[in-house]
């Protein structure tokens, strides 16, 4: 942690000293530049001059002027000084554009053998001068490059300042990846007070004081800077990027939600949020893997429904149908075993029916309407005991109930069916009793048949179960699954009450909603 | 002029059973009217057409249109002879097991003369072949 701290005040010191030297750098850079420039004007000056002198020389020649020794001479030197003008403007120029790229890369951070190019150019320049006529220009122009010299090659000039910012640079970037060494120090004690936030109490105090004197030691600015940067990465980077993945994931949800079940989750990420496009990848899995199943069976129902009632009804028809025309000329063992087959086949077929009616129940009608009970049970019961064998009556009568009507109608169905079939007398009573309450319709279906021990009951409500030979009663084995499948379809529930063999009878009470407007009030209070 | 010829009938059916079942019904309905089967539509465009070796049936006739037939089914049966100028006049009775709605729908859409479902008791179609008969002797048909 002290070295952590030393590295800090060094790493200040250090930049301190280099905006110092930046500062120094750009005072002589300017004084470089204002020299440079007035050595520029100077040459261009001497240059028109020359040029012109040039000019008016070659023009006389060109008219075929004789041109005296003298004049030509002074034609003479003045080319050759112009030749040596333009040398010196070009290495003027040379060490201004120097001077500014080292400028503009000292901005960028950038070092460049900048000192070797500037000696050398100064060195041109003095030469190029001693070429030049002796003229007051020249002690001029002389003037101004020893100056230009001075403020480059001069003990804290250009070059060594420079130089100096080079240096500093350096150790900077050192000090700096010794201070990334230190910081990760710190990240590994932070980790390891997490780490262990669930281990002894005792750890976590030594832990959290080797923090607060760390965080004391890199001193409170720091402390800070590195606490509003988190803050700032929390609040604008995190906070962000969650928000917009949260977003890319409503969107995910609502496409597969509309059953696009090919649609792929866009979110990912070992986070809580990955977590959840995980599960719900999972989720979308299963639920087009229900579609599939649920297309399967419903196209299962179809084929059930067709291919296997067609061939079904023609072999019941072609033994009826032998029955009728060969009765007399068939031997007494043919006509029963046809007969048997007409019963079988017929036990097929209704097997096959409820099968069916099963496989639908998903697809029932569920629709909410009102019904008269008490003419709904009479109609059950002239369809299933059309010769009144059974007294079949509903107990107080409620007039008009608002439900699920189909469904009703097909679980009552079901339970009369099973009362009649299974009664073991020809007649009996057949009880409906209603009653309601808690926003539920409460019926009790009651036989006086000979009932279902205890030992049995939990077994009447399974698929394909019968208590007797199907040869003594006719039965698929689903109506019951069938009625527990309804019910429980419709969020109700169904239970079966006989007390056999010590008493008769058997009770079916089942619930299922109440939908009438008395019930919604109650309900609503 | 009224036409006292009996009515023919042509049932288009691929089951045998079921064409069996028919037959049978129009017997014990006591009605003497000519039977001609085809086993698809195509057979059955071939008897109304006369072409393909079948001997034309000639009017007065009805038909009775299963749906789910291979080759050539009841739709597209209707949709063909429909679109013939010749035929699209015939008096054509669904007669299938095929309660399905969309079935329902399509053929009334092709001006079925009646969708009759056949119901296994046979009775039941006694009953329904003799309204069928009935009717026709009732109305005019195409010629």
């Amino acid at each position: 942690m002290q070295r952590f701290v030393e590295i800090n005040e060094t790493l200040f010191e250090n930049q301190f000293a280099q905006r110092q030297t930046e500062q120094k750098i750009r005072e002589v850079a300017t004084h470089l530049m204002r020299a440079t420039t007035q050595f520029e004007d100077f040459i261009d000056k001497l240059l028109i001059r020359a040029t012109t002198i040039i000019l008016t020389n070659s023009s006389k020649i060109g008219a075929g002027q004789v041109i005296v020794p003298d004049e030509r001479n002074v034609f003479l030197i003045f080319a050759g000084e112009v030749e040596v003008l333009n040398s010196l403007k070009s290495d003027v120029i040379d060490i201004s554009n120097i001077v500014q790229s080292d400028l503009a890369d000292f901005e960028n951070s950038k070092s460049g053998g900048f000192a070797d190019k500037l000696r050398f150019r100064v060195r041109s320049i003095t030469q190029s001068l001693t070429l030049l006529q002796q003229s007051e220009t020249r002690s001029e122009l002389a003037k101004l490059a020893t100056q230009i010299n001075e403020s480059l090659t001069a003990p804290a000039g250009y070059i060594d300042l420079q130089n100096e910012a080079q240096k500093a640079k350096r150790d900077f970037d050192e000090l700096k990846g010794d201070q990334a060494v230190a910081v990760n120090d710190i990240d590994a004690k932070v980790e390891q007070i997490v780490f262990e936030a669930t281990g002894s109490f005792e750890t976590d105090i030594i832990l959290a004081a080797d923090l607060t004197r760390i965080i004391m030691g890199i001193g409170i600015s720091t402390s800070l800077f590195v606490l509003s940067a988190i803050f700032l990465l929390d609040r604008n980077v995190v906070r962000n990027q969650i928000s917009r993945r949260f977003t890319t994931m409503t969107e995910d949800i609502l496409t597969i939600s509309k059953g696009d079940y090919s649609h792929s989750i866009r979110v990912h990420g070992r986070d809580e949020l990955g977590d959840i496009a995980h599960a719900l990848d999972v989720f979308k899995n299963q639920a087009a893997e229900l579609e599939r199943s649920n297309a399967e069976l419903e196209r299962f129902a179809y084929v059930a429904a067709h291919d296997l009632r067609s061939p079904l009804d023609a072999i019941q028809d072609l033994a009826r149908w032998t029955l009728e025309d060969e009765r007399d000329s068939l031997s007494a063992s043919c006509i029963e075993n046809l007969e048997l087959l007409i019963k079988r086949s017929s036990r097929l077929s209704a097997l096959q029916a409820d099968l069916l009616t099963y496989a639908q129940v998903g697809e029932m009608d569920t629709s909410v309407k009102p019904l008269f009970l008490k003419d709904e049970i009479e109609k059950i019961s002239d369809m299933l005991d059309p010769e009144s064998h059974y007294h079949i009556t509903l107990e107080n009568d409620p007039g008009e109930i608002v439900t699920y009507n189909l469904p009703l109608r097909q679980i009552l169905i079901n339970l009369i069916t099973n009362a009649i079939k299974h009664h073991d007398r020809s007649s009996g009573r057949i009880t409906v009793k209603f009653s309601r309450g808690g926003g539920q319709l409460k019926f009790v279906v009651e036989d006086d048949g000979p009932g279902i021990e205890p030992r049995f009951q939990g077994q009447i409500f399974e698929l394909f179960k019968t208590l007797q030979s199907r040869d003594r009663v006719e039965g698929s084995g689903l109506g019951l699954a069938l009625v527990t499948k309804v019910v429980e379809r419709l969020g109700g529930k169904i239970l079966v009450q006989s007390d056999a063999p010590q008493e008769r009878g058997t009770r079916f009470v089942f619930e299922i909603t109440d939908f009438s407007e008395e019930s919604e009030v109650s309900r609503a209070a | 002029m009224i036409d006292f010829e009996p009515v023919k009938f042509l049932i288009v059916d691929d089951d045998e059973v079921s064409v069996i079942k028919i037959k049978r019904a129009i017997a014990k309905a006591k009605l003497g009217n000519p039977v001609r089967v085809a086993n698809d539509g195509i057979e059955a465009l071939e008897i109304l057409r006369g072409d393909g070796g079948q001997e034309k049936i000639t009017p007065p006739y009805i038909v009775t249109l299963d749906i789910n037939m291979p080759r050539m089914d009841g739709h597209e049966f209707l949709q063909e002879i429909r679109n013939d100028t010749r035929l699209k006049n015939v008096l054509v009775f669904v007669l299938t097991t095929s309660s399905n709605e969309a079935d329902i729908r399509a053929a009334y859409d092709r001006n079925v003369a009646g969708y009759i479902l056949k119901e296994n008791s046979e009775s039941d179609l006694i009953d329904k072949i003799n309204m069928i008969e009935n009717f026709s002797n009732l109305v005019v048909l195409p010629k």
